[in-house]
């Protein structure tokens, strides 16, 4: 039970008030595709319904004269139509009134946060008891509260609104340096619209060729983007100025660390090849990042990198810092190693499961993040049943980079269906 | 349907695959795709620049009240520090007044800026004791604002003849400056004709020039195929 109706930002968290700007703003989406359309007004009902049960998710951003904060806002949020594209820019003063949305538009339930309040699993736990509540408002069916469906009218626990980088943190901070990797280009679209093209594939038959590669989803979509991405590499830059082909693949820390958090508690590691030692088949590439994955996430690795973002944060000259030099500090650090070590991300949900009763009012799970300051394409998987989204997201107009990556797909025999927002 | 090029499964009714834009073949009479978004665009509020604007206002009163503080030290007046403070509040105007706004109003700072030009040289006029500000002073600043003003103008201007519109206006600016020699005549008694003639001609010819190219389509398609950028 928690007393006081402001947070902490958890260590993960700090950086993201930190680094937005006027135009862009670190945001994810999670959205349930249900079997009947969405009546809004027991969308709202249910939304009103979790309000006490995730006490860190219904808050708006404060700013304290050292830190920022988390305050718990009035009201919940009012559901609205969806936009024409996913993740519209969340500006500060929208923030400073409540860091979530909810939408809905034709059967599509969708929730987009600001990434300082929570990651794509704690957002998933959300949504999974939105939808539950949603469905029980509705249909006035039982669910019950097991698979990550938590029951609305329980009291928060404290796990779940702990800072788990904390406990989480190693003795030995590990160094961030780091080779840069290969950068993306496009043509901007000015209005900051967001193209999303979406590839549907059944999961038993991607599963199947990830196999044959004897390698997990994950490392097998990497290995098939990393091999899109070498191909416009050498496309677009001449032989001998090629630099590293990388992923940024953010890790759900909760697997490798006993915690029961709802706020972040995932960390990103950049794997991929570097195509100056040579020509890298698709078997190949899809080894060297299963390999690397098993060398980099592991508990003491991981302990590590955390402690790394850890220490600066409990270094007693830095506490006392004011806010603008902590951000001013943080903006340095995030420019010369947040976004220059990938290409772009590749965040993997997994399996999502829901309890069996709500099985039939769901079609499918997607899980979209935005683009970052400056990577223009971002993508993200998430499976349901036997229904696997890839979510490709971008604010440039070309679309060569997902056209290869989809072809690649079909050739290796996996049937994609492409839906996209473009009108 | 497919795409004969992907080879990816599209949306029952889509007009063209996503990937490639590939025209994708959909038998007559069929509907087309419902889109997984509506036509609904976000209104975006252009924000303000308040942290830069703050820190400015802070940094702009702190260098006024140095210089004021340096200057009733040494002489026990205001003395120089006047001029140090007024020149500080009309950049101030210039380039800070604006931020605290979403939605600056070009043309209208612009006339504000120069009236502060204005009532800034107007203030040393009237220090050093000169008697240039209403026969030279005032009617150089009016005349650079009217020109400032239709360069915005021109710049938005939109429709036909802009390359006609810009030879006028370049001939103009010559013209202009010829006036400004004659107020410095008129104020500072100096001979009329030192220079102001080279800058009528040199503006006139480029204005005639363009009026030229804008008369003379093949002229203006070899000119922008030779000088496109």
């Amino acid at each position: 039970m928690i007393t006081k109706n402001w947070l902490e930002l958890d260590n993960a968290a700090q950086i993201f008030p930190a680094i937005r700007r006027a135009n862009w703003v670190n945001t994810f989406r999670v959205s349930v595709n249900l079997t009947d359309p969405v009546d809004p007004v027991c969308l709202q009902q249910a939304v009103n319904d979790l309000k006490d049960r995730f006490p860190s998710l219904y808050v708006k951003l404060g700013s304290g004269l050292f830190w920022y904060f988390l305050e718990q806002t009035a009201a919940p949020p009012t559901v609205q139509q969806d936009y024409a594209y996913p993740l519209t820019h969340m500006s500060a003063r929208e923030q400073a009134k409540c860091c979530f949305r909810v939408f809905y538009y034709r059967n599509r339930i969708a929730v987009e946060f600001f990434h300082a309040l929570t990651d794509g699993s704690g957002a998933m736990v959300y949504l999974k008891t939105l939808t539950a509540q949603y469905l029980r408002r509705k249909y006035g069916i039982f669910i019950p509260n097991e698979k990550g469906v938590l029951n609305p009218v329980d009291l928060p626990r404290a796990g779940e609104l702990e800072d788990a980088f904390l406990d989480a943190a190693g003795d030995f901070p590990a160094s961030r340096k780091e080779e840069d990797a290969f950068r993306l280009r496009g043509t901007r679209e000015p209005s900051g619209f967001n193209h999303l093209l979406t590839g549907v594939l059944p999961t038993d038959l991607l599963v199947r060729a990830a196999k044959k590669f004897n390698v997990t989803v994950t490392a097998f979509l990497s290995g098939v983007l990393i091999e899109s991405i070498l191909a416009i590499q050498k496309q677009s830059v001449p032989d001998g100025r090629e630099k590293p082909v990388k992923i940024t693949i953010p890790v759900n820390l909760r697997n490798l660390f006993p915690s029961e958090t709802l706020r972040n508690f995932a960390l990103v590691v950049n794997l991929g090849v570097d195509p100056r030692l040579g020509d890298y088949s698709l078997q190949e590439i899809c080894t060297e990042v299963k390999n690397q994955m098993q060398v980099e996430i592991t508990p003491k690795k991981m302990a590590s990198r955390i402690a790394s973002n850890v220490r600066p944060q409990q270094a007693a000259a830095l506490r006392a810092a004011p806010r603008f030099i902590k951000t001013f500090a943080m903006r340095m650090v995030y420019s010369s190693v947040g976004e220059s070590k990938g290409c772009l991300n590749l965040s993997n949900l997994g399996q999502i499961k829901t309890p069996a009763e709500m099985e039939p009012y769901i079609d499918r799970f997607d899980f979209i993040i935005g683009v970052q300051y400056t990577y223009p394409n971002n993508c993200s998987v998430a499976s349901y049943k036997n229904t696997t989204c890839i979510n490709f997201i971008r604010n440039i107009r070309e679309t060569d980079l997902e056209q290869r990556f989809f072809s690649r797909l079909v050739e290796l025999g996996i049937p994609v269906k492409v839906e996209s927002n473009d009108s | 349907m497919y795409c004969v090029n992907c080879g990816v499964k599209l949306p029952d009714g889509a007009d063209k695959c996503p990937l490639c834009g590939t025209k994708a073949w959909r038998p007559e009479g069929a509907e087309t795709a419902e889109s997984t978004f509506p036509q609904n665009y976000p209104i975006q509020r252009k924000a303000a620049h308040y942290t830069a604007a703050g820190f400015l206002t802070v940094l702009a009163i702190a260098v006024c009240l140095s210089a004021l503080i340096a200057c009733l030290q040494t002489y026990g007046s205001i003395a120089w520090s006047g001029i140090v403070m007024l020149g500080i509040a009309l950049g101030y105007l210039v380039a800070v007044v604006p931020l605290w706004f979403s939605k600056p109003r070009l043309t209208l700072f612009l006339i504000l800026d120069f009236a502060g030009t204005c009532g800034y040289l107007l203030y040393i006029c009237s220090y050093v004791g000169g008697h240039w500000f209403l026969s030279f002073a005032f009617p150089c600043t009016l005349i650079a604002c009217l020109l400032c003003i239709l360069t915005v103008y021109l710049y938005r201007y939109r429709g036909k003849g802009k390359l006609l519109l810009t030879g006028l206006f370049v001939i103009l600016i010559g013209g202009c400056l010829m006036l400004v020699e004659f107020f410095q005549h008129i104020t500072f008694h100096v001979p009329m004709f030192q220079w102001s003639l080279y800058c009528v001609s040199a503006f006139g010819l480029v204005g005639l020039f363009l009026i030229l190219a804008s008369l003379i389509r093949p002229l203006r398609a070899y000119l922008s195929k030779k000088f496109f950028i």
